[in-house]
């Protein structure tokens, strides 16, 4: 017995390499799927590639080309536009929700929110497939709709109109993003303490008021990842366009062109993995850039 | 248990597990490079599959060989074949292409393209004289003066009608002779959002290269060069324009879509004619049987002067999509693969059959006097005037001569590198002067060619942009596309 627990004892210094062994399966993972694709990442931006064993150092003519592109352009301002609705029509529509069913008594409380979450079990590219039907004039299901509640918009043509397409994916990502964030915020609201709102009811605040002073600042938390989130998933926008255009471009004068939607264009349509890298790595700044901009102007880091 | 491996069970049982997956995963790599055939040959289109299992089948037998046929959907197939090419593992030896998936292999030097160079084997056997082929199908597989590709078909397109609505609305289908007959027709017939004259696509390229290629224009020339900032391309974007704008009086088009949307606009009567190239009619022949004896084709109005002569330079017809088999270079039997390439595509006594499975008419022309190919349909129709009465009359058509009729008036594509840029590119000026053409209804010609000449030129220099950024090409001296020649348009259509 004293023998066994000595040798327990001396284990770890018996056999220092054991720890990296059991690190090893992971930091192998991840330097052949993360280090290096990122370092090689970095080494392509500065090239033009035709196959892996065609490459030509091009300093930074690639970021150069990029930044004079009216398409790189088209495609941040798409991309943009579609992130600023998603953070100001569809978080106040799913923290809306989320204040309903959280007040609501009713029994169909479940039954709601399983409904208004589950578009967001289906994947981007079925509905993307699903919403090129449904939004196809004439025939198409929402077109159909229009026409029988307002009587206007049968012959819409969403998919080849470059005015309509934008707006088109936007109404696509609401109802599929709506119910995925209001989950969110039903748990922040949840969490909420009760008594400091009964407090401030006695004390004569307005439900506005109740809302502003006390729900909000104690979902902060919640809502500054919710928005973060929100942003990072929008300027990863790729496959609902693409899908919705059957893989066939991204829509009319590129109205549904995103910034991944670019990027794959260089990279898997014209081969170029150099300028798709440069891509990736504009990307990747953009995004690091405006969550540190939210995080600071949420006073996120801020201590109470 | 300890002195073997002192870590403990648990990672003992991991690490057992490591290996044994190791080897059995080293144990089927080393099984499958036993097993692999002599060639495999990857397809996309399902419709293919039947004929050429039977084809490879014939072939093994009589050369004693083993060639397997792998079906991949279509984005699959080119993203696979992509990495495979980039890594050199799993490369199929032969690949069925669409058209347009050829630009991606040829944006780099000649010596890294995947695929083998066919020119010369094209030459030899006789395959670039004119009398043989359809040279402008070249056209789809080239890159800066070599063939990458045997191509499949020819796919000219014909207008496809409903015999029932046609007789109904009382039009003459025999006067449908050139494009102003036909918008004028349609102008009459069309009442916004009841019925249209034609199904013309409005949100990619498939109607608008239609009829650029016929009207005799591309977006490259036979040199690979940006081609479409020419005056008679904006002339063409403008007669688009006017067809297709929305709200607007001179608009005969509506674009059907695709899948159930455009078979109920077929059978309710929404759009009354369709571009149909031959592959087209097998498929409405599959997904609308209840259309069997009620449709009819018609060669396509051609583009002419006010007398009706046909414009210099413009063709009998347009063409719409492509396949062609090629090989690639990881092929460890190129000649083999050659000789099955020929004869799964210009076997003659196969290509019958062939066309009675598919209606796809193939390039080689000595097949087009095959009787499969001039039997009747009992499908489609055509519509003529009766030489003794006079009457406009139907009767079941040959698809294959129809067909045939027009596929030495086929234009050809060229396919670059940058096609797809310049179709976006294109399609940019077309919704910008479909939008001021939509707010100034009244626009005259000459307002609608201020708004798209200047904007296809820009554009035009965005895809030239675009091509000088490409290193590999500026040192090759960017020159495409040369050996597809352009056939003289044929001067004369069947009677209808």
């Amino acid at each position: 017995m004293s023998a066994n627990i000595q040798k327990k004892k001396g284990g770890p210094d018996r056999h220092p390499v054991a720890p990296w062994m059991f690190l090893a399966p992971y930091l192998l993972y991840a330097a052949v799927f993360f280090v290096y694709p990122l370092l090689y990442a970095g080494w392509l931006a500065f090239h033009q590639t035709d196959g892996p064993h065609t490459a030509i150092f091009v300093g930074l003519d690639n970021f150069k080309f990029i930044f004079s592109d009216s398409m790189f352009w088209k495609a941040m301002s798409n991309t943009t536009i579609y992130a600023i609705a998603s953070i100001c029509i569809q978080l106040p529509i799913s923290l809306g929700l989320a204040m309903l069913l959280n007040n609501s008594n009713s029994r169909m409380k479940g039954a709601f929110r399983l409904m208004i979450f589950s578009p967001n079990l289906v994947g981007q590219i079925f509905v993307g497939v699903m919403f090129a039907v449904i939004f196809t004039p004439h025939y198409g299901l929402f077109n159909k709709g229009l026409d029988a509640l307002v009587g206007w918009g049968l012959e819409k043509q969403w998919l080849a109109d470059p005015n309509l397409l934008l707006p088109a994916l936007i109404i696509i990502s609401l109802w599929m993003y709506v119910g995925y964030n209001m989950i969110y915020f039903l748990a922040g609201l949840q969490s909420v303490d009760k008594q400091l709102i009964e407090a401030a009811q006695i004390d004569g605040a307005s439900s506005w008021q109740t809302f502003l002073h006390i729900t909000l600042p104690q979902i902060k938390p919640i809502a500054i990842f919710v928005v973060i989130m929100s942003t990072i998933g929008s300027y990863q926008l790729f496959e609902l366009p693409f899908a919705l255009m059957k893989g066939e471009g991204f829509g009319p004068n590129n109205a549904a062109m995103t910034v991944v939607g670019y990027l794959y264009e260089w990279g898997f349509n014209n081969g170029d993995l150099g300028t798709a890298a440069a891509i990736g790595w504009i990307l990747a700044a953009i995004i690091f850039v405006i969550s540190i901009f939210q995080l600071k102007v949420t006073h996120a880091y801020d201590v109470d | 248990m300890r002195n073997i491996y002192p870590f403990g069970k648990a990672p003992f049982v991991i690490l057992i597990i490591a290996i044994v997956s190791g080897i059995v995963f080293l144990w089927m790599r080393l099984g499958e490079k036993k097993d692999r055939p002599d060639l495999i040959l990857a397809i996309q289109a399902e419709i293919h599959v039947k004929p050429y299992t039977k084809a490879i089948e014939q072939f093994n037998k009589e050369n004693n060989c083993n060639i397997v046929l792998q079906r991949v959907q279509k984005e699959v197939l080119m993203s696979r074949l992509q990495s495979a090419m980039q890594t050199g593992c799993d490369v199929p030896d032969l690949v069925e292409m669409l058209e347009g998936t050829i630009g991606y292999f040829t944006r780099g030097p000649l010596e890294n393209v995947g695929f083998v160079d066919l020119t010369d084997l094209l030459e030899k056997d006789g395959f670039m004289d004119s009398t043989k082929m359809v040279q402008t199908r070249y056209a789809l597989w080239s890159s800066r003066g070599h063939i990458f590709a045997l191509p499949h078909d020819v796919h000219p397109s014909c207008l496809c009608y409903r015999v029932d609505l046609i007789k109904e609305l009382g039009i003459d289908v025999t006067k449908l002779k050139t494009w102003d007959d036909f918008v004028k027709k349609g102008q009459e017939i069309t009442i916004p959002g009841k019925r249209y004259m034609i199904d013309m696509s409005d949100n990619n390229m498939v109607s608008l290269i239609i009829l650029l290629t016929q009207r005799g224009f591309d977006l490259f020339d036979a040199d690979g060069k940006v081609a479409f900032d020419k005056p008679e391309v904006a002339e063409l974007i403008a007669w688009f324009v006017r067809q297709t704008t929305p709200n607007t009086k001179t608009r005969i088009a509506f674009p059907a879509g695709d899948g159930q949307n455009f078979y109920q606009a077929m059978n309710e009567g929404l759009d009354l004619f369709f571009f149909t190239p031959d592959w087209r009619t097998a498929q409405f022949m599959l997904d609308n049987p209840r259309q069997k004896g009620n449709l009819a084709l018609m060669p396509m109005p051609i583009w002419a002067d006010k007398d009706g002569n046909k414009l210099p330079g413009s063709y009998m017809t347009g063409t719409w999509g492509g396949s062609g088999l090629a090989i690639t270079k990881h092929c460890k039997n190129k000649d083999l693969a050659w000789k099955f390439a020929k004869y799964l595509y210009t076997k003659t006594e196969d290509l019958g059959e062939r066309f009675l499975l598919t209606n796809i008419l193939p390039p080689i022309k000595a097949s087009w006097e095959l009787p499969e190919l001039r039997q009747k349909s009992d499908f489609y129709k055509h519509m003529f005037r009766d030489p003794e009465t006079g009457d406009l009359v139907d009767e079941f058509v040959s698809i294959g001569e129809m067909y045939a009729s027009q596929a030495d008036g086929t234009p050809p594509h060229y396919i670059t590198a940058y096609t797809r840029q310049a179709e976006t590119q294109l399609l940019d000026v077309y919704y910008d002067a479909r939008q001021y053409y939509e707010s100034n209804p009244n626009a005259s010609d000459a307002d609608l060619l201020a708004r798209i000449t200047p904007r296809l030129k820009t554009n035009a220099d965005n895809v030239r942009k675009m091509i000088d950024f490409n290193v590999f090409l500026r040192d090759s001296g960017n020159k495409t596309v040369a050996v597809a020649e352009s056939v003289e348009p044929a001067t004369g259509s069947k009677e209808q």
